[in-house]
């Protein structure tokens, strides 16, 4: 592709500094990110999807070491300086925490809170401050914005609060929103409307959007492209429609599978994947999934896998979808049948 | 093996109301009608999800269930026993017959005690050797080791600490077991296996559940019946097939409309 894409990751990987020692817990991610694009990272615990939003916000813990190549918009981000970094931090990329009640500032009204990433990053003045703000508020859909201004965190609903985060990341009109799972903390009900509005507003602005959940469901809803993270590093990624249709990797398919879904015959047994996630500690150096995977064999615990691309449905490589390829770490893919 | 239709838990004209504080100490106290008037049977081996959104009284059904709490008004009868008109000796002996497992398995757990320790500590007037040997068969039909016994929690993940959440329930072999979101804090793939493993511990048991979650599917999966909870009114309840079939309430159907991942229309 001709165009700089709009955030492009290049084989990342990030060690965190342990009691017991150094821990490589992102093992060679890579993506592209072109501007207007959903992207959805997917994954269990402990498999780096919030170390990723991390290190793209630069945010890791200090004394963490990275490696490899975050751009925006061309501009590499790994070994900024601090100052340069928080120009941008706010200001180019904003970010949805999980748990909104501790990401706010129980001390702060929320205009305070909302108005300072603008008087940071763009000197507004107090009076033009105020104005913004409440324009952002009624963007976010809070009820009653105009009261609410001076009001505490603790005032508010999870969902309220969330949408107050909203209007924090998006006060400097980033080029790219990172929701960390924005939802967990909310009612199924509310759930819908936060992402709904966050959907609509990033649609709107044209920005980037990298949705981090562990909700299979939900991305099938909200993103064009799901990636599917386990130890560290993707392990299938694919547009949306096409994952859901045909999953190749055995990891993706165990997920699917264990999920419960509406329509199932009362007291129908899940189909589990064995074993758990393993320690950070030990992680298997070759395919991370090999000691769960049914389908494992000697050449699985050589050697990482590389991505490798898999066929494309006719239906799909024939619409306008920008970017249609489908990509699967494992080295027994076209010997596994892909699961609709 | 009991007969099934024996009705285990019956709760009648259940109301509850907390008294919040005063917004200043001129004003008089608000309250807040948590519960009202709730209705519902609980026949042994069967089991009853209650849905809901946040704040319309789930929890606070499950508590009065427990008995953790004293309900305004109504009954809560567990084998034909009004659990809160018992005199509190008589509810202590008949609180091992029904056991909770709580939402967040690293808050449920004490940091400080072994396995061992916080498997046990629902019995009482048992010997060291027997409550090790009991507590030995509970982890054995949670799936865990009986070396674990001797570990803390923090050594075991998520997982893993509801497995013993659920072991110290099933120890004083309950025939009611009160789950609050018990899978909300797992990953998909544990959630799995913990779901599993209720269920074959409900077949081996002939247990009954009281199953809060907001996660419909779940309680499609395992509850007969349901209860859907607004503001602490039962708007719906009726068996699981039926309900999730041809909903009624609005409350319900915004309920399964809001499962990501559903095509709307489909319901």
């Amino acid at each position: 592709m001709t165009t700089t894409p709009l955030l492009s990751i290049q084989n990342l990987c990030v060690s965190l500094e342990t009691a017991q020692g150094q821990v490589e817990a992102l093992r060679g991610l890579s993506f592209d990110m072109q501007s207007g694009e959903k992207m959805g990272l997917i994954g269990e615990s402990g498999c780096g999807k919030s170390l990723t939003a991390l290190a793209i916000m630069g945010l890791l813990p200090m004394r963490s070491k990275v490696t490899g190549s975050i751009k925006l918009n061309g501009t590499e981000l790994i070994g900024m300086r601090d100052e340069n970094m928080c120009r941008i931090r706010g200001a180019r990329m904003g970010m949805i925490f999980q748990e909104p009640m501790t990401a706010l500032n129980p001390l702060q009204t929320i205009w305070q809170q909302i108005a300072e990433p603008l008087q940071l990053h763009q000197g507004m003045s107090k009076s033009a401050t105020q104005l913004r703000v409440l324009e952002l508020l009624e963007r976010v859909q809070l009820s009653r914005a105009k009261e609410r201004l001076m009001a505490y965190p603790h005032q508010l609903s999870g969902g309220q609060r969330q949408r107050v985060m909203i209007a924090m990341a998006l006060a400097c009109q980033p080029d790219i929103l990172i929701a960390d799972e924005p939802t967990t903390a909310l009612d199924v009900t509310v759930q819908k409307e936060v992402l709904n509005l966050i959907s609509q507003l990033v649609s709107e602005d044209g920005m980037g959007l990298l949705l981090i959940s562990h909700d299979l469901g939900l991305m099938r809803d909200q993103v064009d492209r799901v990636m599917v993270m386990y130890g560290g590093s993707v392990v299938e990624s694919a547009p949306t429609q096409n994952l859901f249709q045909h999953r190749r990797h055995p990891y993706t398919q165990g997920l699917f599978a264990a999920r419960p879904q509406l329509g199932l015959k009362r007291g129908t047994r899940l189909t589990t994947i064995p074993g758990q996630v393993p320690d950070l500690l030990n992680w298997p150096t070759a395919c991370a999934f090999a000691d769960r995977c049914a389908h494992v064999e000697a050449a699985c615990r050589d050697a990482l896998p590389p991505l490798s691309q898999a066929s494309i449905s006719s239906d799909l490589a024939n619409s306008n979808h920008s970017d249609t390829s489908h990509w699967v770490r494992c080295i027994k893919w076209q010997s596994i049948e892909s699961q609709p | 093996m009991m007969n099934a239709h024996i009705t285990l838990l019956e709760v009648k004209d259940l109301s509850h109301v907390y008294t919040l504080a005063r917004p200043s100490w001129l004003s008089p106290k608000s309250t807040l009608q948590a519960l009202h008037q709730i209705n519902f049977k609980l026949s042994a081996g069967k089991s009853l999800g209650i849905v809901g959104e946040s704040g319309s009284g789930k929890s606070t059904l499950a508590r009065l269930v427990m008995a953790l709490e004293k309900p305004t008004q109504g009954q809560v009868l567990f084998n034909g026993q009004d659990l809160h008109a018992l005199p509190s000796h008589q509810l202590r002996e008949i609180r091992p017959h029904f056991q909770m497992v709580f939402q967040d398995p690293y808050s449920a757990l004490d940091p400080r005690q072994t396995v061992l320790e916080i498997v046990t500590e629902p019995l009482y007037g048992k010997t060291k050797l027997e409550m090790k040997e009991l507590a030995e068969l509970a982890l054995s039909e949670v799936g865990l080791r009986s070396s674990d016994l001797l570990k803390y929690p923090h050594e075991f993940s998520g997982g893993q600490r509801q497995r013993i959440a659920i072991a110290r329930a099933l120890i004083t072999r309950p025939s009611l077991i009160v789950a609050d979101e018990p899978l909300s804090a797992l990953d998909v793939s544990v959630q799995a296996q913990v779901l599993n493993l209720m269920m074959d511990l409900q077949d081996k048991h002939n247990l009954s559940y009281l199953l809060v979650s907001h996660d419909l599917a779940v309680v499609n999966l395992m509850c007969d019946e349901v209860l859907v909870l607004q503001d602490g009114c039962m708007v719906e309840y009726g068996s699981t097939e039926e309900l999730f079939k041809y909903p009624q309430h609005p409350c319900t159907k915004s309920l399964l409309a809001a499962i990501p991942g559903i095509d709307s229309q489909a319901i």
